[in-house]
């Protein structure tokens, strides 16, 4: 940013010291361009300030509206639902490494220690 | 009873919402709606959805009133929640941006030059929704919003010296932004 530039933008936040006021005033009578730059930021800053964006009819209505319809979290549903199933399933594999002393797959069948027939025949008993 | 609320302190009001007065938090959304309006419609522009982001500015400060703990003004806290959720708002849509700048100041040209000021409000209201962020976000509490700096970097969570400098550089960004426009205006 070029020095008279800075100083114009300053000059319309805060005071400007004597020096700077000189310097902003010189450059100011000297250059047309510099003179139209610091009209526009005048602009600008004035727009903004007059500017008075609303939210139309009724917004207080519809805020009490959405207000008084029941909110459905389905995220918290689901995060619920979740940290339950992990629990149950963190429960039952703790018991069948304290009955089986395993967590491979025939302990978690509940086959561990039968031969091949064994399995079969409790296969179709169950 | 709904003009007394007119009366009330920040702290009273709040009290009064707790225990469950809803005149009372119907009263709070008609007394800041036009300064969420002026934040959230500055931050994401005059678009459908800015009444949606409005409302739920409202409706998460209801939710979490229990936390105010009056620090800030509580239109300084509805301000910090209404930039969060522009914020949020503009990270969803990820706007694509189709002006190419340039800092070239070939041409003498004014603003004013061309505009009436009627246009040169809805010049500057698009210009500024093609500003970063960064920039856009100070120039709407401080410029338009009416914050000073020092509120404005509290609700930013910014140092002042970075606000100033944000200031300065969307100031001479949004003229450049305006020329440009004004420019692709006049070739079309």
């Amino acid at each position: 940013m070029n020095d008279v530039r800075e100083l114009m933008l300053k000059s319309l936040e805060s005071t400007l010291t004597q020096d700077e006021q000189i310097k902003l005033k010189n450059a100011l009578d000297t250059s047309e361009a510099m003179r139209k730059e610091m009209q526009d930021y005048e602009l600008i800053r004035e727009s903004l300030a007059s500017s008075e964006p609303s939210f139309g009819e009724g917004f207080s209505n519809r805020v009490m509206q959405k207000l008084a319809k029941p909110q459905i979290d389905l995220f918290g549903s689901f995060k619920n639902i979740a940290i339950s199933s992990v629990a149950a399933i963190a429960l039952l594999m703790i018991s069948v490494y304290f009955m089986d002393g395993s967590l491979d797959l025939d302990a978690l069948y509940g086959i561990q220690g039968y031969s091949v027939e064994e399995e079969f025949y409790s296969f179709l008993n169950f | 009873m709904r003009k007394e609320f007119a009366k009330y302190s920040d702290g009273q009001l709040i009290d009064a919402i707790k225990a469950g007065d809803n005149s009372a938090f119907e009263w709070l959304v008609e007394n800041y709606e036009h300064d969420i309006a002026k934040t959230v419609k500055g931050m994401i522009g005059n678009v459908p959805v800015a009444d949606d982001v409005g409302q739920e500015v409202f409706i998460r400060f209801y939710h979490s009133v229990s936390k105010f703990r009056g620090d800030s003004s509580l239109k300084t806290y509805l301000t910090r929640i209404a930039i969060n959720l522009s914020l949020n708002e503009l990270k969803r849509r990820k706007a694509k941006r189709w002006l190419v700048f340039d800092n070239d100041h070939r041409e003498i040209k004014s603003i004013s030059d061309v505009h009436k000021q009627n246009d040169i409000n809805e010049m500057v209201q698009l210009a500024l929704s093609h500003l970063e962020t960064k920039f856009r976000s100070v120039m709407v509490l401080r410029l338009m919003q009416g914050y000073s700096t020092k509120e404005t970097s509290e609700i930013l969570n910014l140092p002042q010296g970075t606000v100033l400098s944000r200031l300065a550089r969307g100031q001479e960004k949004l003229r450049q932004i305006i020329l440009n426009l004004e420019k692709t205006e006049s070739y079309e």
